[in-house]
């Protein structure tokens, strides 16, 4: 049997198991085997690379690298959603449906991460909306319905339009030759079809995956979901399905980077990374909430991912290494968040302070955590911003290059204004801590924080080389 | 016969738009489902090689599950929430009948100039059933997308979702037999999955708010 087969089944029965589970050690403990099955299933994507598997899948780089990613997070995901339940003691049935769920999405991700059918790439994310939809409503009061609820509908509605993009794509190959919409396939005979039916498509895939990569133009819900969903899932969202929905703009993007549209295709992009960068800018500035800070900061770092995807050259290689490195910085601060919100039981950033002397352990990590999101070195990020700029000045874009360099300016501003309000400002007198947080469960954001760190300071050749190959085949 | 039932699929959503009667949408999305059935039977027995189990599986997604199984459940969300009614504020029929009348200029404009610009076709041969083909599915889709944006009860958006999707797999048909039956699966299981959550969301919706007015979710801000 097709080991893609024996995972999908593994992951089934086991979050089938999980969502029959009559209690929480059983649901939990069944996570055993899904990161098993998970770590087996990366192992088998990274000896296969450049291999089609089952006539719809293909497994290259990107793929397995993101696949790493989401592996990585689901273990500390996994640590931090038990860490969750133990401070909110939720009922059984939430815990259950919540835990098998997560392995399902886990799952949707990995599977639309090595989908060379856009087809099914488009029915592998319809199956992360679904899960979403659940997991953000995970706490079952009304401002979670509210976000599950526009989440899920504006997410059907984006995709619906993505599919219309590749419908279109579809209709193009088959004025021709009756082209199968594999990305393989179309990436060899795509300089065959017509130009005005590519543009279309790929419009129509941009918009309606940028539900996924909250990005600009439908990024609203997404930080809605962010905020609303609890921390771990929230990491999730910021580390997993952000980088899933960029592999499935990169799809488009692989096939049409070989025909004429490259150029107009490259404008596209950059105005919506350009936009999403100004948008996070915007609202940076005036947002209260500490996760939807958080949020907004992802929608920046999207952002200057396609602004480096559009520069071209070294640029492709700097959005795929910006984009894993955030995910890690970003699930760090995601669990540290959710520590902050028990020390102070609040969400607004106005009504924190001094976390450094209530909890320096977890001060430190926001602290280092809060730098590197503005990628200050020695972040890792500061590197890839910096091949981003390069890239984006050696292609000649120096308006928008100072452009973005100044909204980066200002978000810089903002995230600090934030972090010293957190760490060092007076508490409010009516304010107190409402629970004292033990330093070993800030354990697993030292270590990714530590992570970025030495990839900042020692770029390590192999990733930097699987990166490589992942973007070997565009032109340059 | 062909031009026909589309033709008729077209006279539904003007039905969809002009209405306010949430019984009429389901009825309306009922004969949609029907028509899908019958326009994807003449395609499929157009082909060369009729593939039968693509045959079965088509009928099944649209008689079924578009046919039966949709409008029923709507039908059953909407004695359960006790909605019958929803009409555009302020909007007379001339501006419903008005709108889809541009939906329908437009989305013709569009797939003539798309399959105009690559063959230089003349009305009258082959590629014209392509055009009408095109232009119904995404009439159906800009007026879905304008149910979604104008109506303000969450049952009619998901009404809008349901047309939107009808339109969609109008567009498949024009793709013939690319789609395989592995892919139509997944996404038809998506798909019934997202109208079932979605119906469940629009239960809890009226049980924690007492209302399924869009307005009344405003909770989530900065």
């Amino acid at each position: 049997m097709e080991p893609i087969i024996i995972y999908l089944l593994i992951t089934l029965f086991v979050s089938a198991a999980m969502f029959f589970a009559r209690n929480k050690w059983l649901s939990f403990s069944l996570f055993i085997p899904a990161v098993i099955s998970q770590f087996w299933f990366l192992y088998w994507t990274y000896t296969h690379r450049g291999g089609k598997f089952l006539t719809y899948f293909r497994v290259d780089s990107i793929g397995v690298l993101f696949i790493g990613v989401i592996s990585i997070l689901f273990v500390f995901s996994i640590i931090h959603t038990y860490l969750y339940d133990q401070d909110r003691k939720s009922p059984i049935r939430q815990v259950t449906i919540q835990n098998a769920v997560m392995v399902a999405f886990i799952t949707a991700m990995s599977c639309a991460l090595i989908s060379d059918h856009l087809g099914l790439l488009w029915a592998f994310l319809e199956a992360t909306t679904v899960c979403s939809a659940i997991l953000i409503y995970f706490d079952r009061t009304n401002i979670s319905l509210e976000a599950a609820w526009k989440y899920f509908f504006i997410c059907s509605i984006g995709l619906a339009l993505a599919y219309v993009g590749i419908l279109f794509l579809g209709i193009a190959g088959q004025e021709k030759e009756h082209l199968d919409i594999s990305v393989s396939l179309l990436r060899t005979k795509v300089h065959e079809l017509s130009p005005i039916w590519l543009k279309i498509s790929f419009l129509f895939a941009i918009v309606g995956f940028s539900v996924k990569m909250g990005a600009a133009p439908l990024f609203t819900v997404d930080i809605d979901a962010k905020d609303t969903a609890p921390s771990p899932i929230g990491a999730l969202f910021s580390g997993g399905l952000l980088n899933v929905g960029f592999v499935a703009v990169f799809r488009f993007y692989e096939i049409f980077a070989m025909t004429e549209i490259r150029d107009w295709m490259d404008k596209v992009i950059m105005i919506i990374g350009v936009s999403s960068v100004f948008f996070a800018t915007v609202y940076l500035l005036k947002v209260k909430n500490i996760k939807r800070l958080l949020a907004y900061s992802s929608l920046e770092h999207v952002g200057i991912a396609l602004i480096a995807l559009a520069s071209g050259g070294i640029g492709i290689m700097a959005a795929i290494l910006h984009l894993v490195i955030h995910s890690f910085v970003k699930a760090g601060l995601f669990y540290q968040i959710g520590q902050l919100y028990r020390t102070y039981q609040d969400k607004d950033i106005m009504l924190h302070g001094e976390y450094f002397k209530n909890y320096p352990a977890g001060a430190i990590v926001l602290m280092i955590g809060f730098l590197f999101m503005m990628s200050i070195p020695p972040s890792a990020l500061f590197l890839t911003e910096f091949y981003t700029f390069g890239a984006l000045f050696s292609s000649f874009h120096w308006i928008i290059g100072v452009l973005v360099l100044g909204l980066l300016t200002v978000i810089f501003y903002a995230l600090t204004k934030a972090l010293i309000q957190i760490l060092f400002a007076q508490m409010l007198p009516m304010q107190e801590v409402q629970q004292r947080i033990n330093p070993w469960e800030s354990v697993s954001q030292y270590i990714i924080m530590a992570a970025v760190l030495y990839m900042g300071i020692f770029p390590n050749q192999t990733l930097i080389n699987f990166v490589a190959e992942a973007v070997s085949h565009l032109p340059k | 016969m062909m031009n026909i039932l589309v033709l008729l699929f077209c006279i539904t959503l003007i039905s969809l738009l002009t209405s306010g009667r949430l019984r009429t949408y389901s009825n309306a999305l009922a004969l949609q489902g029907i028509l899908l059935c019958a326009i994807s039977f003449k395609e499929l027995q157009e082909l060369k090689e009729l593939n039968y189990l693509n045959l079965v599986f088509i009928m099944l997604e649209t008689l079924l599950f578009k046919g039966i199984i949709v409008p029923f459940f709507l039908n059953y969300l909407i004695k359960k929430n006790n909605i019958h009614y929803e009409r555009e504020p302020n909007e007379t029929n001339f501006y419903a009948l008005f709108k889809i009348a541009i939906i329908f200029i437009f989305s013709f404009i569009i797939g003539y100039k798309l399959h105009h610009h690559d063959f230089n076709i003349s009305i009258g041969t082959n590629d014209t059933s392509k055009i009408i083909f095109f232009t119904a599915s995404l009439s159906a889709i800009f007026t879905g997308l304008l149910i979604v944006i104008r109506r303000t009860k969450i049952i009619t958006h998901i009404v809008g979702y349901l047309v939107i999707e009808n339109g969609l797999f109008l567009l498949t048909l024009a793709l013939g037999d690319e789609m395989p039956i592995v892919v139509n699966l997944a996404i038809l299981f998506d798909i019934i999955s997202t109208t079932l959550l979605l119906g469940v969301f629009v239960n809890r919706v009226q049980m924690t708010f007492k209302d399924t007015e869009i307005g009344k979710l405003t909770e989530l801000r900065d």
